[in-house]
């Protein structure tokens, strides 16, 4: 047993049992992608008395699935969009341009990390419906992009005190003011941060149920995971439409992953700091 | 103190210092103006989204609020939670989740030691255990659904072996374990990647140096590789509770519906349940702050559990 430990290649620095290790790995892996393989089976499989593919023809003929994924897109999107800019320039802000109470509101967006959506969803509910929120695109992009903000303000912040406090300086006493040094200095530089930021705020806003299902109640508003949840409702016998419609919605999400997946690991980690 | 120096060089110099240092008064009013336009919108967010409605949340948790009408009824909310039989159960049901977070972790730190080894592959194992995180916890479910039903694979699986399978999702106690079952695998891919990050970054040559000194592997990772990674450890332990005790909604909702009865009900169901199926959106407020208590009470456990590990 001990001749073994110490007779362990160099290669396998972590120990040896190379072959264990791959078939766990393996086994890990293949049922890692069960879930896809058993969506993409259920999908093309013929019903009983039907052909291949029928389910994705019923899909897209019985359902409206491209307005779902278009209201998707578009709350998605907007957040992403509005969240990327946000945090960038407060990250800025934070980092370089200090105020007087700057340190205590860099705190509680620190501390806004902590507050659970369902404990602020009934409250924020109304306040967003007295000024006509409610079925309202804004709205629910509104509600999406503050959720990302306290994670995204903090990395951008963390992003920004990483740079040389010189960069911002020098380009002042050349003459520049401080929204030229962020729109043609910082911004640049921060695309990698700025590009992590966008993909969870993307990710989180196309994967949510609970705020797209209360802000978004008209029916051509759904979005496509509104639309996959409430259809059980409505045909609750054909769970395997339903599951083909839960294939179609993961498809952004997939393809992000696909693109992004270096950014996401690196995004997620980060938010550790301290 | 530099003053005299660039005195005796002649006024000239001094003419020039002065703007510099008026320069640098204004200079630093233009920072904290900027300081205060840049942070502005996240503010603004963060403010009317999350401070704000924390804050009319904690207030309504003491009301009878019925969307209309509130008025103050003391404690009565939070005395329900333990009074009313669907809020013990999600009370209950969101420890049950709580008390399964080892068991999350565990698989996927083996998974993750194991793949650190230079196996053949190692990249693409790596991307696929991580393709999951991908799907929504909606997708999620309808899986989870599909893979407990009446005639699904698990049931499937108990007739090859002769027996008759119970109607999983149909029968409470059975259908808690499902939920959880379908939580910890859905959390398998992010953990395991997180853990994967952290091994990348413990010293390889202390561990050499344990090796030829004899260790076995277990010693290798309860001493060494696991205090190297503490903070990994940790982080993964907090984003299992935070998202134990109040990501699950879309799950449950497309699963089981919090039923049968209220045997699958979370905190974070109950309050959407209350809230906007019952209208009773005071006791609804009252179980979000209960949730929110105990997301900060699971993390300082994590830490101070954490924290005395490394002590020890």
């Amino acid at each position: 047993m001990t001749v073994d430990t110490v007779a362990r290649p160099p290669s396998t620095a972590l120990g040896g049992g190379t072959r264990t290790a791959f078939i766990v790995a393996l086994v890990a892996a293949l049922a890692s992608l069960y879930p896809f393989g058993s969506l993409i089976v259920t999908s093309i499989l013929p019903p009983l008395n039907g052909h291949p593919f029928q389910l994705w023809q019923q899909l897209f003929s019985q359902i409206p699935v491209g307005t779902y994924m278009l209201n998707s897109a578009i709350v998605a999107g907007g957040a992403m969009v509005l969240v990327s800019v946000v945090s960038c320039m407060a990250g800025y802000g934070f980092s370089k341009l200090p105020f007087p109470g700057s340190m205590q509101l860099f705190a509680v967006v620190i501390a806004a990390l902590s507050v659970p959506g369902a404990t602020t969803v009934i409250a924020n509910y109304f306040n967003f419906a007295s000024v006509g929120g409610i079925g309202a695109y804004w709205a629910p992009i509104l509600m999406y992009a503050a959720g990302s903000t306290p994670f995204s303000v903090i990395l951008m912040t963390n992003f920004f005190k990483a740079l040389p406090d010189e960069l911002v300086e020098s380009a002042v006493i050349d003459g520049a003011t401080y929204r030229q040094v962020f729109l043609r200095i910082m911004a640049p530089l921060a695309a990698p941060a700025v590009t992590t930021v966008a993909v969870l705020c993307f990710l989180g806003s196309w994967n949510d149920l609970l705020i797209a299902l209360l802000w978004l109640p008209d029916p051509g508003q759904r979005t496509i995971s509104v639309g996959v949840a409430t259809l059980q409702g409505v045909r609750a016998n054909s769970i395997d439409l339903i599951l083909t419609g839960s294939l179609l919605s993961a498809i952004p999400p997939i393809l992000a992953f696909i693109l992004f997946q270096r950014y996401l690991v690196s995004g997620i980690v980060s938010g550790m700091g301290k | 103190m530099a003053l005299p120096a660039i005195d005796s060089n002649g006024s000239g110099v001094t003419v020039a210092v002065r703007p510099r240092a008026a320069r640098l008064r204004s200079r630093t009013g233009a920072v904290r103006l900027n300081g205060v336009l840049f942070t502005l919108p996240a503010i603004l967010l963060v403010g009317f989204v999350i401070v704000l409605p924390l804050v009319q949340a904690a207030y309504y948790s003491f009301t009878n609020w019925n969307g209309a009408t509130a008025s103050w009824i003391g404690i009565s909310n939070y005395l329900n939670m333990f009074a009313d039989p669907e809020l013990r159960r999600s009370l209950i049901n969101s420890l049950s989740f709580f008390i399964s977070v080892p068991f999350g972790l565990i698989p996927p730190f083996i998974t993750a030691y194991l793949l650190h080894k230079d196996i053949p592959g190692n990249k693409l194992f790596r991307a696929l255990i991580f393709a999951p995180t991908a799907l929504s916890w909606v997708v999620i479910g309808m899986i989870g659904r599909q893979f407990f039903a009446l005639h699904g694979p698990v049931s499937g699986l108990f007739g090859l072996f002769g027996g008759t399978a119970p109607n999983w999702l149909a029968d409470g106690n059975y259908a808690l374990a499902a939920v959880i079952l379908t939580f910890n695998a859905a959390i398998f891919g992010i953990n395991t990647v997180i853990f994967l990050t952290g091994l990348a970054t413990v010293d390889r040559s202390t561990i050499e140096a344990a090796w030829l000194d004899g260790a076995k592997e277990w010693q290798v990772i309860a001493f060494i590789i696991l205090p190297a990674m503490r903070r990994f450890v940790e982080f993964v332990l907090i984003i299992t509770v935070v998202t134990s005790f109040t990501g699950l909604f879309g799950m449950i909702y497309v699963m089981t519906g919090g039923g049968p009865g209220s045997a699958t009900m979370t905190l974070d169901f109950a309050v959407w349940r209350r809230a906007f199926s019952t209208g009773a959106f005071g006791a609804g407020a009252a179980i979000g702050i209960t949730l929110m208590a105990m997301t900060l009470l699971g993390i300082a456990l994590v830490r101070l559990v954490m924290r005395e590990r490394n002590a020890a």
